[in-house]
């Protein structure tokens, strides 16, 4: 059946019909195809998660606790000291799948939303959840699952079991009503409650997927390496393809096959592990990696965490950007849009005072200052980003430095129903000679402090020659007012249409213009101090050589190749020369005859050929070719060169 | 001819969910006022006294549990009123094997167990028996190792410790070697079983024996004294050699004697040295028998810090005799008065009218907790005593 609107606009054309004249309606969205949408959105379990844990900030929970059963996975909970529902709004909950009274006045209600302003919790939170989809996200995970929940002061808990069902496009049944579809069952029962004043939700995931759970557990990973192992017949590609450096270890039937190895002591605190977590990413560089990758370091479980706790609005590992002072060892840069393309300024913080305190920033913007901890099975998420101690390399500017700005554009010429409300917001982008991990790189959307989409390594696809520059930079974007109606419905991309969105990325990109700008006044700053230097220095043909090239590479006119040295074994000063950006490879990997005869002195032909790969390792290193390769293809890679070299010296 | 085999690609695309939620009705077995006496006089009162002696930091006031909650969590809800009397925190590791038809009931059991802040919310329930613990490849061992060492160890068993191969017996000496090998405060062991003939394994049964056996060879005053029990060396060699009948009243206490000796020699081995002391026991009755065929067993363990010894003479002040560790032999005895003091739990429900009616408000208090409609328990309750036969 048509609704009454549609036989309206029906008629209405009919009546006009080839008279040229206009018949006008206001659209309308369908609910059963928002619960289409929906429907199994979120492929990754971090996704649904993610969604729950939204669910809980906006219900004012301070603590959310998850268990996800590691490592069968069988069952994942997710339970919070929120506001929790009462039959009203359970009620609507389970009537209303996809569409919920979030963001709505009628919110109020049902004891969803703030009295006073619909885009708010009861408690003043800022909403993060998009239209209460949060729940349904779970359709992927399973199609079974429990609630409980129970509201301060009530007598009673509630208690609902709900089964979906598996959409059908071919049913009549589920097409022919126009306005609801009925997605599954519900069985709710009230029970009795000893404990009145508690409070919350708790969402159980009964009957996980045998998908889900292989995704949780690395299945393709670890299948990927039996698969190495069986067809290797020299030993090569077992020795290439390894586990990621900290898993969960691997299980097959309720028996350990492969050990956990978790970058933590069962003795750390939760939050002590997340640190750990974090700084297990930094060490990758005195492991030898080039540039630290979450997908090499960690298993599918451990980068749940990861990607949880960079969309959840929490507090970071170390201090707020803007809480960055004069102590820290790192330069600021104010952006500073006119007339032109404008042009950052260093601010020249005093000792003891911040960013903050500078420029009066207020992010992050959460409503209310209440506290926020979500924990993971043991440990406790922190978002994942630090603004000290971070790694250095050869680069002439070896300080990190970070640019900040703002932005409260004047959208009055755009008309009202068109402009999308109002729009404010703060940003940091900060850069570093490397970023780590390298999925860091990129520009990052906070509403509200929440992010449901990763680090956008193009900058809102910005075009650019400065291609190592750009890869040293890390930002963030703490929207105050606006951009929300741009964010799509998976809260995992934007409507690129949209005014808000359109805004920003020209912000953005003139805000990189300036960046780029500035490092290379502050490059050639530092340049001019190195040449000083050089000049005492004395340098043969091929370092020079490899300078220039080095520097045409990097396109950095200042940059010095990184030192290299070919060490009898891995130890602490590899590691540390590593930390310092140079490069360390096993001599006896790279060079043929050297395990055996360590004490002989190379001959000067051997030390010709030893000169000479080092000046080809800086050349790879600059044109990127060794972030590609773990160190073990690095020396395989050096051990082939080393060789043709010799066999051209012979 | 139509094929019935599935498709292999359909493995895992489809899974089949039945609804779960059920309405509670009915008491269990477990249920019984005796059961409360035992949680309250034996589990619970050794609990408070373990945590009394804590001290009275608050970070050392937290007890680490590993039990078997079933649906109802009477458990962790009972122990949850110890910890919250106490000021403790309460972190458990729950093994649970039942299957998933109960499986709505228990997540809600669970969840108001764990409120409000007395329980860590990091413990866990690992699906699988406890019996998994015995390997050290398994998830549960790995289990033990991350929420471990333990200040309560309850294994209430419905059947018995003797069922079937040794299944149980492993997973103790598996767990008390990691409990030894990393606990550095007393803790508890509690054990239920059943104690029936019929759910014996006849070469278990011997080795348990054996263990009281080879203490009568080796001490004169404990061959004596076992006869108090009704035992002699000659019908305990019989019943080993042939099987021969030990009457049920003499297999049951020479059964519960046999445990004890085992771990006796089981914790005395092997470093760092521990004691072990037998707390109060309870036996009752199950299955509608009216002979005695459940015991309850709680024993405390404590490491022992011996004091170093001295003999250059340098340290006269300080240096006396290191204290005498008891011999053999008077650990038997204690354990032959534990057995011999055991509490027919049964008969003191049906004598004491005040500990029956104390039991009674103790069950319904936890029953109201855990949902169940308690109108009905005194009724349930008296119609459900036990025969207690010509005791």
């Amino acid at each position: 059946m048509p609704s009454t609107g549609e036989t309206k606009l029906v008629e209405s054309i009919k009546a006009r019909l080839g008279t040229g004249k206009i018949s006008k309606d206001t659209l309308q969205t369908d609910d059963r195809i928002l619960a289409r949408i929906t429907d199994g959105i979120y492929r990754q379990p971090a996704s649904a998660i993610r969604e729950l844990i939204a669910n809980a900030y906006d219900a004012d929970a301070t603590n959310v606790w998850i268990q996800t059963g590691i490592p069968d996975f069988d069952v994942l909970s997710i339970r919070d000291n929120g506001n929790g529902m009462g039959v009203e709004a359970l009620a609507r909950l389970v009537h209303h799948i996809g569409g919920s009274a979030k963001r709505l006045p009628e919110g109020a209600d049902v004891g969803i939303v703030s009295k006073t302003d619909p885009s708010l919790s009861p408690k003043g939170r800022r909403l993060i959840g998009k239209i209460g989809i949060g729940l349904f996200s779970v359709s992927q995970l399973t199609r079974h699952f429990q609630i409980i929940t129970k509201i301060a002061g009530g007598k009673n808990r509630l208690v609902a079991e709900i089964i979906l069902h598996t959409y059908r496009e071919n049913d009549p049944a589920s097409i022919k009503s126009t306005d609801k579809r009925q997605t599954g069952e519900v069985r709710i029962k009230s029970v009795p409650a000893e404990d009145k004043a508690s409070h919350g939700t708790e969402i159980i995931l009964l009957d996980v997927s045998k998908q889900t759970k292989a995704l949780l557990q690395s299945h393709d990973l670890w299948s990927l390496l039996d698969a190495a192992a069986e067809e290797d017949s020299d030993g090569l590609e077992t020795a290439r393809r390894k586990p990621p450096r900290y898993h969960i270890g691997r299980y097959d039937n309720g028996k350990i096959k492969e050990a956990e190895n978790f970058p933590w002591e069962k003795r750390d605190p939760p939050e002590k592990r997340f640190e750990k977590l974090y700084q297990s990413l930094v060490d990758e560089i005195e492991h030898g990696a080039a540039r630290p990758r979450l997908d090499h370091t960690l298993d599918s479980y451990l980068r749940m965490l990861w990607t949880l706790s960079l969309a959840a609005p929490l507090d970071y590992v170390g201090a707020h950007p803007f809480d960055v002072t004069g102590r820290d060892d790192l330069d600021v840069f104010q952006f500073h849009f006119g007339e032109g393309q404008g042009q950052a300024t260093k601010l020249a913080l005093k000792k003891n005072e911040s960013i903050r305190d500078r420029l009066g920033y207020l992010s992050p913007e959460r409503g209310t200052n209440t506290p926020f901890s979500v924990l993971v099975d043991d440990v406790e998420l922190r978002r994942p980003i630090r603004f000290s101690d971070l790694p250095t390399t050869g680069n002439a500017l070896k300080t990190p430095i970070m640019f900040v700005g703002e932005a409260s554009p004047d959208l009055t010429h755009i008309p009202e129903n068109d402009r999308g409300g109002d729009l404010s917001f703060e940003a940091y982008f900060m850069w570093t000679p490397k970023v780590v991990p390298t999925e860091h790189n990129g520009l990052l959307i906070r509403i509200a402090d929440a992010s449901g989409t990763l680090f956008d390594e193009t900058f809102i696809k910005y075009q650019v020659s400065e291609q190592t520059r750009i890869r040293q930079l890390t930002a963030e974007i703490f929207i105050r007012k606006g951009l929300d109606p741009a964010l799509n419905i998976d809260r995992e991309s934007f409507n690129y249409a949209h005014p808000h969105y359109q805004y920003i990325l020209k912000w953005v990109h003139r805000a990189l213009r300036q960046i780029m700008t500035t490092l290379k006044a502050e490059a050639s700053r530092a340049l001019a101090t190195r040449r000083e230097l050089e000049r005492n220095e004395q340098t043969n043909e091929l370092q020079k050589l490899v300078r220039t090239e080095y520097r045409r590479a990097t396109q950095e006119p200042t940059a010095r190749p990184p030192k290299v040295i070919f060490a009898e074994e891995e130890n602490e000063s590899t590691a540390l020369h590593r930390r310092k950006g140079g490069l360390a490879f096993n001599a006896s990997r790279i060079f043929s005859g050297r395990a055996t005869q360590k004490k002989r002195r190379p001959s000067e032909s051997e030390r010709q050929v030893e000169e000479q790969v080092k000046a080809i390792a800086q050349l790879l290193e600059a044109y990127g070719v060794f972030e590609q390769l773990p160190l073990a293809r690095q020396e395989e890679l050096l051990h082939a060169v080393a060789a043709i070299l010799a066999q051209e010296g012979k | 001819m139509v094929d019935n085999a599935v498709d292999p690609l359909l493995d895992g695309i489809y899974q089949d969910v039945t609804s779960r939620l059920k309405e509670k009705k009915g008491f269990k077995a477990w249920h019984k006022p005796r059961k409360h006496h035992i949680r309250a006089k034996q589990w619970g009162a050794a609990i408070e006294e373990l945590i009394e002696g804590f001290g009275p930091a608050h970070s050392t006031r937290s007890i680490t549990y590993l039990g078997m909650p079933a649906e109802d969590f009477l458990d962790v809800r009972a122990l949850k009123d110890i910890c919250q009397r106490q000021d403790a925190k309460l972190h458990y590791l729950g093994f649970d094997s039942t299957g998933e038809e109960g499986q709505v009931e228990y997540f809600l059991s669970r969840h108001e167990a764990e409120e409000p802040d007395f329980v860590d919310k990091t413990s866990v329930v690992y699906k699988g028996r406890i019996e998994e613990v015995a390997d050290e490849s398994s998830i549960a061992f790995q289990m033990i190792e991350k929420h471990g060492p333990f200040d309560v160890v309850n294994i209430d068993l419905c059947n018995s410790i003797a069922f079937g191969r040794a299944g149980y017996f492993n997973a103790i000496k598996r767990l008390c070697d990691h409990q030894t090998a990393n606990s550095t405060r007393p803790w508890l062991l509690f054990l239920t079983t059943r104690v029936e003939r019929a759910q014996m394994d006849k070469s278990i049964k011997q080795s348990l024996l054996t263990c009281v056996l080879r203490n009568v060879s080796n001490h004169e005053s404990f061959a004596s004294a076992i006869g108090d029990i009704g035992l002699s060396e000659e019908s305990l060699t019989q019943e080993i050699r042939e099987g021969k009948l030990l009457v049920r009243e003499e297999l049951f206490d020479a059964f519960v004697l046999g445990i004890g000796k085992w771990l006796l020699q089981l914790m005395g081995s092997g470093q760092p040295h521990v004691t072990v002391s037998p707390l109060d026991g309870f036996s009752y009755r199950v299955g509608g028998n009216s002979h005695l065929n459940m015991i309850s067993l709680a024993y405390k363990i404590e490491p022992v810090v011996e004091r170093r010894t001295d003999t250059s003479g340098l340290t006269p002040g300080v240096s006396e005799a290191g204290e005498q560790r008891p011999t053999e032999a008077e650990l038997a005895a204690e354990l032959l008065e534990n057995v011999k003091n055991v509490v027919d739990v049964d008969i003191l429900m049906a004598q004491d009218d005040r500990l029956r009616s104390e039991a009674i408000e103790g069950t319904k208090e936890l029953l109201r907790k855990a949902r169940y409609p308690v109108e009905d328990y005194d009724e349930w309750a008296d119609a459900n005593t036990p025969d207690l036969g010509c005791a």
